[in-house]
């Protein structure tokens, strides 16, 4: 009989198994705030704008997160790619997706003015 | 675009001279290297560590070295970032639990102040997804306490932490959960309070929609400490969102033995349900929430005995606030003595709170304690909106009070913001400048508290009343002589008199805008005059005749037909018909026209 301990081990060991198939080793995430503050900006819209847009393409997962407590510049949009710093995208509406996917996703250039960063 | 970062930070106790060269060392080094382009120093909140050197971190690679010099840093620079080599010296594991928000943001002005541990995993996970959770270590804690702590070894690690209650009050929740504990009771509760009211305040919304799993895996944590096998959370039916969150995540714990029956094969059970609220400020109060789940109208009832004696359907409950129970999680894997170096002596930890008002960065933040209002104002909320001069930040929301600029060193921290006579509340903080009345303010948040009373005690559903009455009066320019004391005495008497937290914290905003502000209530009183030009009924408005060109376009416009003149000369505003609603000063195109 297991304890309680090495029952949460396995179903971890599994769980994470899972995720990471899913989502930590793709060649690249997004992930959308989704959160009431971040809904109220609009971020639900950018999230199906990405949806859309990124049909098709396999390597690439989409995702939502909580509020990251930039509360003045949401959406925010978080990008991971393999070996480099994650890139914050602020303030994003639904027509900018396409760019950040043609740029950024598909090509691996920053879309600098969106980018929140410091000063 | 930075490849890498260095971050930088020192314990408190090191020598700032010392930090402050290495910091510029490293840049020049990184200068001479040419690297520039590709790496980026910056310094950060220690925030893990207890030793009294500086630590370095690499990131992406989250690489933590310890005891820094000069010697050190030439080896990262040379060995590593130029040549590829992985440096082992003085290199050491951190607990990624907390150093992954670091990771993950960019913006570094605004979060290098920050030190996120309630919200860990808030914008780092998806909060709909158990496996998400599971990968950050969820339900570690629970599964840990389970296997190998008695209810006791929980309390005295949360002892240990000096964790005391996030919703305002500032309890010790070791001796909450002591109490719930020894109380006598085959049945026990545990209850989560997210009835969050204060106007402006979003943390545990928040906290609930980016991390609800943290929270529940905190309630059952405190269920088998208290030895409580129900729990249930408390929420306003205004956040439908968070509402969906938690009712996902207890679904998913329930389904995979999280909780309820037997969790993880063992004889612990704990069943969890949420209970909406109306949206009544009041029921924020333990003592009217309680009557609220338990069917009744939600009001409070007089303490001793208090929840955790008699609470629920007359069972010992413990109620805990959402910050103070996602804590627990981290506490129990990582340690209570961890937890405690953080904050300062009598505040551990860490608090949250919603950054609003004039302020450049709006938006939720994290705190060590003890870091001050200044720090936070103008670091993290990098200074006020257009320029403005800083005049007051107000804290604690309705309970609250404002604090004024020679306070600004204040550290947040429980007992030094009551020393202010504002309180550290459930972590409102709203910053206001120049423009803002502070009559006004005070008005505000008294006609908040005032129709939130719930009427059962006198002294707060007749005294906030009153209170209010004088302040509009004020506001109106029909302030009397000794209407300060007026306040003063009464605020006094409902502080003494009132039933619950509700009615004893609602002067508060009135006392400490007369405490700080006493002269601009005299001005409103005596002079009639407001400086900052929000009371509508203190304003005078003047045609400058050398400036009015006779347009009539304010003659047009104005509501009340006060103002008269022949067209192309000056025109005038007669006072006694004047309502003061302000169109004509808008409308004037010419500026002639002005506010006194």
């Amino acid at each position: 009989m297991s304890n309680a301990f090495e029952r949460w081990q396995k179903m971890r060991n599994a769980a994470v198994d899972r995720i990471d198939k899913m989502k930590y080793e793709r060649e690249t995430s997004i992930l959308v705030g989704s959160a009431t503050c971040e809904n109220a900006a609009g971020s639900t819209k950018v999230y199906e704008a990405f949806k859309k847009e990124l049909s098709g393409m396999p390597d690439v997962y989409l995702g939502i997160t909580g509020c990251t407590g930039r509360c003045s510049m949401e959406p925010i949009v978080q990008i991971y790619k393999k070996g480099y710093l994650s890139i914050k995208y602020a303030n994003v509406k639904e027509q900018d997706v396409k760019k950040i996917v043609d740029e950024h996703i598909k090509n691996g250039r920053i879309v600098l003015d969106l980018v929140l960063a410091e000063n | 675009m930075y490849k890498k970062f260095l971050l930088l930070s020192k314990h408190n106790a090191g020598s700032a001279e010392e930090f402050n060269r290495l910091v510029n060392y490293t840049i020049d080094k990184i200068q001479k290297s040419n690297l520039t382009a590709d790496v980026s120093v910056k310094i950060r909140v220690n925030n893990y560590y207890s030793g009294n050197d500086i630590i370095l971190s690499i990131l992406p690679e989250n690489y933590n070295y310890a005891k820094v010099d000069e010697r050190i840093i030439d080896k990262i620079i040379d060995e590593y970032l130029i040549k590829g080599k992985e440096v082992k010296e003085n290199r050491f594991d951190c607990n990624e639990l907390v150093n992954r928000f670091y990771e993950n943001f960019g913006n570094y002005n605004y979060f290098n102040k920050q030190l996120r541990l309630t919200l860990r995993n808030c914008g780092i996970i998806d909060p709909e997804s158990l496996d998400d959770y599971f990968k950050v270590d969820g339900f570690r804690a629970l599964a840990k306490v389970l296997t190998e702590m008695s209810p006791q070894d929980v309390i005295d690690e949360i002892k240990k932490s000096g964790l005391r209650g996030r919703g305002g009050g500032g309890y010790p929740t070791f001796q909450k959960w002591t109490n719930g504990a020894r109380a006598e009771g085959k049945q026990k509760y545990i209850i989560c309070n997210a009835d969050e009211g204060d106007p402006g305040a979003f943390m545990d919304r928040s906290t609930i929609e980016g991390d609800p799993f943290s929270v529940i895996e905190g309630m059952a944590i405190a269920g088998y400490a208290v030895g409580a096998d129900k729990g249930f959370v408390y929420i306003r039916a205004e956040y439908p969102l968070a509402i969906k969150r938690l009712e996902n995540a207890i679904k998913l714990a329930n389904e995979n033995n999280l909780i309820g029956k037997n969790i993880l094969g063992t004889d612990f059970t704990f069943e969890l349900e949420l209970r909406l609220g109306a949206g009544a400020f009041v029921c924020g109060e333990e003592t009217a929430l309680i009557a609220s789940i338990e069917g009744k109208r939600g009001m409070p009832r007089p303490r001793p005995p208090y929840p955790s004696i008699k609470g629920l359907f007359g069972n010992p409950t413990v109620i805990n606030n959402v910050e103070t129970l996602a804590n627990v999680p981290a506490i129990i894997i990582i340690s209570g003595e961890w937890f405690s170096r953080f904050g300062i002596e009598t505040s551990k930890g860490t608090k949250v709170f919603a950054l609003a008002g004039k302020v450049n960065n709006t938006g939720l933040i994290e705190i060590p304690m003890g870091t001050t209002l200044r720090e936070i104002i103008f670091e993290i909320g990098g200074g006020i909106k257009d320029g403005k001069k800083f005049k007051a930040v107000q804290t604690g929301g309705p309970s609250g009070g404002c604090i004024p600029e020679e306070y600004l060193d204040t550290p947040v921290d429980y007992d030094s913001l009551a020393k202010t006579g504002s309180i550290m509340g459930s972590g409102g903080m709203i910053v206001m400048d120049e423009k803002t009345c502070m009559v006004d303010v005070a008005k505000f948040f008294l006609d908040f508290t005032q129709n939130e009373s719930c009427g059962k005690c006198t002294p707060c559903r007749e005294g906030t009343k009153r209170m209010l009455e004088i302040l509009e009066r004020i506001s109106a320019g029909k302030g009397e002589e000794g209407d300060i004391d007026k306040l003063e005495r009464l605020g006094e008497t409902i502080k003494l008199a009132s039933l619950c937290g509700l009615g004893q914290s609602a002067p508060n905003p009135v006392l400490s805008n007369i405490k700080y502000f006493r002269q601009e209530f005299e001005e409103h009183i005596k002079e009639k005059k407001c400086r900052a030009k929000v009371c509508k009924k203190l304003l005078n408005y003047i045609i400058l005749t050398e400036k009015c060109v006779g347009c009539g376009i304010c003659k047009k416009k104005c509501p009340s037909g006060c103002i008269t003149g022949e067209p192309k000369k000056p025109h005038t505003i007669d006072p006694l018909k004047c309502i003061k609603c302000g169109i004509c000063f808008e409308s004037c195109k010419f500026n002639a026209i002005i506010q006194g």
